[in-house]
């Protein structure tokens, strides 16, 4: 029996299906993909179309589980030196051979361009040992290293230098396209056929591959749709076979609808209202009269603590989000590295005692405050936001909404950040709660890179030792104890009102089998289309 | 009698269909006006609305609500109550708009007919320039670039001042070519040189003799023009650059509500968008019994 | 006829400097497109070097140079949203439009006319009447909620028209076309029915007005009294009278038609101009914004162009009248 009819009956088996038949998958997503260039953006959309195409250096299996991809293993030499195998025998789509340097030569462009500064620009260097050893140098004790690398896409050096894209194209700053917007040379599953910018990406199977295919799709077809309604009559009428993002109303229906199915994962990020820890004088506060208030009542932890059991996250989840959620009760979520289940239990919902706490603070009225939402990116904000603000209504906070657009609403943030109550979506960047620890939790500045994403400049000197800590901690079981404490203060002195980890949908015709990811790519390679 | 006396109501009830039509509209706008006594709650007010009641459908459908009849929509809040308060900001919205673009408009027109020399030609270069843009177009542009150009902290507060305005600017220059139009008739008149030889200044002149007479072709482009200035914000608002959903109009109401419309949730989008085209029918129909009571000269 | 050219020209030319000056300003005053092109987490001095290669810090004037340096290179710059030379976006977006447009008028003239030359030449008829009094439902309704309609009914219920985008495309040079491939006439069918629907109305309501108004004319009485049969009268003699003035209103309405458009693009998400004009207002895309104004000036100016010239061509009386009232 040679290699390749084992895996596809060892695929068979697996599936418990006989091997079908190859097949075409129309799907369709809220937004085209910005480039096809791996290492220009950070827009999960675009990595996950760039995904089929260029194969990460550590794999992400469906589960976010760490699995080989191009390093076959990975091991810590030193503190500040992780050392990676490198696969052999595996081929771009251009028939190259790929070679470690390849491996080093994508760490450095990646590393380079600005969105991943926050990820990798802790690494030094990326020195090729012998041509199946490559070195990634970083400039302090980094133990979750391995788990940032499912986002570091292996690109051809030879093929970069021949079309001019040895450096990450500017992104729409000169006058001319960059090669790597509409073409792609990785060693992924898929090859890229054609890339129409904001209109349809075509990819077909790399029947080179080094790894076996689950599924039978041997061409895709992928068209963003950014209006959800629209999007929804696509698939009803069998125009695409598959959509992500099924709006929250639409599940139910899709799922009534003879032969149609919907599958869902939960989604790498968890749902917060940031409160203002730092400023004396917090922003677009008001006194009962509708004056502003000289103060920042955010600061005080009962105010916190009266926001948190006033707000009904069960609630929400369950109208607002259809109960497509679940209730978060620290800063992470299920699925996340650094997850601690039994510490995941929200403060309980309860008015009177809400009422009680506003009162210790001197506020037994309450006061007024604005909440700035933004209006798209995440799942439902408009109405989240809504909620929220009719639940604090019965505390007697008086809360005026502000939504905006993503890009004002990021503007807001990164030109300031000017809010001192707001909505937003938290998440580490690897998926790691170590990195949720440094990014939104530490205080903004303290050391380089800290807080990048603390918006509401939360800062809790307690908590800053142990993410600290966590940061230079390589054994499991301390650094499971240096979670649990970091997750303990977080919730304690409320860092911020955690709702809910939302869940993503897709939509599908029933005789489409695909396995939902938490990072919400469509993994061609895996989706079976039955006949 | 009332026939003499009140010409308008003859002239409706030559048509039944008109007649039908202004009976409705009268409906409609007193059902706007009394919005704050009809409805059963204010839809803006967010405190008074409970989540539990979201999602439900029509009063007259298994698993309705007797106390909402047309259903609520995801935040709990009752449709008809979103409609009447829906209704009164697009009628609001269109009688400023018509009015901005009727004032702004007449003024010119006046001024540019009356006055004559540089200030007529820029006047009219001006309004050429403008109609070379379709009015909806313009209104898209000035109300999109308006609100992308202003703080993110006003452009909540301001949205329906800027839909309104855009609308308004979008269509002066219909009326200013009219008035001026009918000024260069009028001028010529006896009445006119009269009251210059009584004594009286050219802006007096203007205002007290030449007004009056120009103001029935005003009131005629007004009354067809309103259906333009709701239909407009409609649009506008449908694509997201009018009126936000802190406070919606019918227009809102339908964007939003077309996002549940395969959900099984029709009931948020199909009454609001009953309600527009019911409107919209009938402020033509009576706006085109309008202009054949007070312009005989269009009558086909 | 050449000083009548010549101003009709120079008209164009002045409003075309003025909506540049618009554009410009329009594309210079606002914006910090670095949070959207870099991202949240990019750091101080990445957005610094960014804002010195957009020239965002420069003198106004300076800015200015630029800006019609690269206008008359045929450079109208690099969009911020979609990271590519806008010149390439509008070549793939215009002729979308252009052809949903195209479309849209030839639905509108191909019903609208006859059903205007029926209800002129049946005035009398009762069915004739109901269908013109119908005609202001057509104008009355929304081209969104006739394209949502019809989604719900020929997409959903049915299952006989797609709901989305353009189908298949054949290239010929730089122009896509969706008229030569089955999907594509199909894709087309539901956007363009929604866009003619207040034309057809306001077609047939324009031809029945012009036909009664040519009806009363000699020439017809006197074709009658030839013994011509009625069929003969209506459509040949009267029809030919009643075209003219069609046409040029036409010419007119191709121009509301590309801008209503948006609406109908967006509903059917219609990869035309207008959606890309939606997401350049929606990302504060100001580079794609400012060129969008700029060819949509263009577009328009050209239209009317074209219609002053014909309508003057067509009557030589109002070409004295056009020059006499502009003095």
């Amino acid at each position: 029996m040679n290699a390749k009819l084992r895996h596809a009956v060892l695929a068979a088996v697996l599936l418990g299906t006989t091997p079908a038949m190859a097949a075409t998958l129309k799907y369709g997503g809220t937004t085209p993909p910005l480039t096809m260039d791996p290492h220009a953006t950070n827009d999960f959309v675009t990595a996950a179309l760039v995904r089929q195409s260029y194969d990460s250096l550590v794999g992400l299996a469906n589960d976010m589980a760490l699995e080989p991809g191009i390093a076959t293993e990975w091991t810590s030499q030193d503190p500040t030196t992780w050392r990676f195998k490198i696969r052999q025998g595996v081929t771009f789509h251009d028939g190259s051979a790929l070679k470690a340097e390849d491996v080093a030569f994508s760490i450095m462009r990646q590393k380079e361009a600005p969105l991943y500064k926050a990820l990798y620009g802790g690494i030094k260097e990326a020195k090729v040992v012998d041509a199946t050893t490559v070195d990634v140098i970083s400039a302090a004790p980094d133990p979750i290293l391995p788990r940032k690398m499912v986002r570091l896409f292996i690109m051809s050096q030879a093929w970069a230098a021949k079309n001019g894209v040895e450096k990450v194209p500017d992104l729409g700053a000169q006058g001319t396209e960059a090669y790597t917007l509409r073409h792609a040379n990785g060693t992924g599953p898929m090859k890229l056929v054609l890339q129409e910018p904001g209109q349809k990406t075509v990819f077909e199977k790399n029947a080179a591959y080094w790894a076996p295919f689950k599924g039978n799709v041997d061409s895709a077809t992928y068209t963003p749709i950014g209006s959800a309604p629209t999007r929804v009559s696509a698939l009803l009428s069998k125009e695409l076979d598959l959509i992500a993002d099924l709006p929250l109303q639409d599940i139910e229906r899709v799922k009534g609808t003879q032969g149609y199915t919907v599958v869902q994962a939960p989604q790498q990020l968890f749902m917060e209202l940031e409160m203002d820890g730092t400023r004396d004088v917090a922003l677009d506060v008001f006194d009962k009269a509708g004056q502003p208030l000289k103060a920042n009542p955010l600061k005080d932890v009962r105010v916190r603590q009266a926001f948190a059991h006033a707000i009904d996250a069960k609630l929400i989840v369950d109208r607002v989000m259809r109960g497509n959620a679940k209730v978060v009760g620290t800063a992470t979520a299920a699925g996340f590295g650094g997850y601690q289940a039994d510490l995941d239990v929200r403060w309980p919902t309860d008015i009177e005692k809400s009422k009680q706490l506003l009162k210790e603070a001197g506020y037994p009225d309450g006061f007024g405050i604005q909440l700035n939402c933004p209006l798209e990116r995440y799942i439902n904000t408009d109405e989240i936001c809504r909620a929220v603000a009719s639940m604090l209504a019965r505390v007697g906070v008086d809360v005026r909404v502000k939504g905006s657009p993503w890009p004002e609403f990021a503007r807001m943030l990164v030109n300031g950040p000017n809010s001192s109550f707001h909505l937003i979506g938290a998440a580490g960047n690897s998926g790691d709660t170590q990195d949720t620890f440094i990014a939104v939790m530490a205080t903004r500045g303290k050391e380089p890179g800290w807080g990048s994403t603390n918006w509401a400049m939360w800062t809790n000197p307690e908590f800053d030792a142990v993410a600290k800590e966590l940061t230079q901690t390589f054994d499991p079981a301390k650094r499971t104890e240096l979670y649990r404490k970091g997750l303990s203060i977080g919730r304690d002195k409320v860092h911020a009102v955690y709702l809910h980890q939302p869940v993503l949908s897709w939509g599908m015709k029933s005789n489409v089998i695909m396995p939902p990811r938490a990072d919400s790519a469509v993994m061609l390679k895996d989706v079976v289309v039955n006949p | 009698m009332t026939g003499r006396r009140f010409p308008l109501l003859r002239q409706l009830a030559a048509s039944p269909t008109a007649a039908v039509a202004a009976l409705l509209l009268a409906l409609l706008v007193a059902a706007a006006l009394l919005a704050p006594w009809l409805a059963r709650n204010n839809p803006y007010d967010l405190a008074s609305l409970d989540l539990l009641d979201s999602h439900l459908p029509p009063a007259f459908l298994k698993d309705g609500d007797p106390r909402f009849w047309l259903g609520t929509d995801s935040q709990g809040a009752d449709v008809l109550a979103l409609i009447l308060y829906g209704l009164r900001v697009s009628l609001m919205v269109g009688l400023l708009a018509v009015t901005i673009s009727a004032c702004l408009g007449t003024i010119a027109g006046l001024v540019s007919g009356y006055l004559g020399g540089w200030l007529d030609t820029i006047v009219m270069r001006v309004a050429d320039i403008q109609f070379t843009f379709p009015a909806m177009l313009l209104a898209l542009l000035i109300g999109g670039v308006t609100r992308a150009l202003l703080p993110n902290e006003l452009r909540a507060s301001l949205a329906l001042p800027i839909v309104i305005v855009a609308l308004g600017i979008s269509h002066w220059p219909h009326f200013a070519r009219l008035v001026r139009g009918a000024v260069l008739v009028e001028k010529q008149k006896d009445y006119v040189a009269a009251a210059r030889l009584a004594g009286h200044g050219r802006i007096v002149t203007m205002a007290s003799q030449i007004l009056p007479n120009v103001l029935n072709p005003i009131f005629v482009l007004a009354t067809l023009d309103i259906a333009f200035a709701i239909m407009s914000e409609a649009t506008l608002s449908f694509l997201g650059f009018g009126v936000p959903p802190t406070q919606p109009s019918l227009g809102t109401l339908i964007k939003t509500g077309y996002g549940y419309l395969f959900s099984g949730e029709w009931w948020v989008v199909l009454f609001p968008g009953l309600t527009l085209v019911v409107l919209l029918v009938c402020v033509n129909l009576v706006g085109d019994r309008v202009r054949d009571w007070l312009d005989p000269k269009l009558r086909s | 006829m050449i000083a009548f050219l010549l101003n009709r020209i120079l008209h164009a030319a002045l409003v075309m400097f003025v909506i540049s000056v618009l554009a410009f300003v329009l594309g210079d005053v606002i914006g910090d497109p670095v949070a959207s092109i870099l991202g949240l987490e990019a750091a101080p001095a990445d957005r610094a070097a960014l804002r010195l290669r957009l020239h965002l810090d420069e003198p106004v004037l300076v800015r200015y140079g630029y800006y019609v340096g690269r206008f008359l290179h045929g450079d109208l710059g690099s969009s911020y949203g979609f990271q590519r030379p806008i010149v390439d976006l509008l070549a793939e977006r215009i002729p979308a439009t252009m052809e949903l447009a195209l479309a849209a008028l030839a639905l509108s003239l191909a019903v609208g006319v006859p059903l205007g030359v029926l209800a002129a030449a049946h005035r009398r008829s009762r069915i004739m009447g109901a269908l013109m009094s119908f005609s202001v439902i057509g104008v009355s309704l929304p081209s969104f909620l006739v394209g949502i309609l019809l989604i719900v009914v020929f997409s959903l219920w049915l299952g006989w028209l797609p709901s989305f985008g353009r189908g298949e495309t054949v290239k010929i040079g730089f122009w896509t076309t969706g008229y030569l491939t089955a999907s594509g006439l199909k894709s087309l069918v539901m956007p363009a029915l929604s866009l003619a629907i207040g034309q057809i109305a306001l077609v047939a309501r324009l031809s029945r007005a012009e036909m009664l108004g040519v009806l009363q004319t000699d020439y017809i009485k006197f074709a009658r009294a030839r013994g011509l049969s009625d069929r003969a009268v209506n459509f040949s003699h009267a029809l030919r009278n009643t075209l003219i003035p069609i046409i040029t209103v036409s010419g007119i309405q191709l121009g509301y038609l590309v801008a209503f458009a948006i609406v109908v693009e967006q509903v059917f998400q219609w990869p035309g101009m207008g959606l890309l004009f939606l997401q350049a207002l929606a990302q504060t895309d100001l580079p794609l914004i400012s060129a969008f104004l700029l060819v949509a000036g263009l577009f328009f100016v050209t239209i009317n162009l074209i219609v002053d010239l014909l309508y003057a061509a067509a009557d030589p009386r109002l070409r004295i009248k056009t020059l006499a009232g502009r003095g």
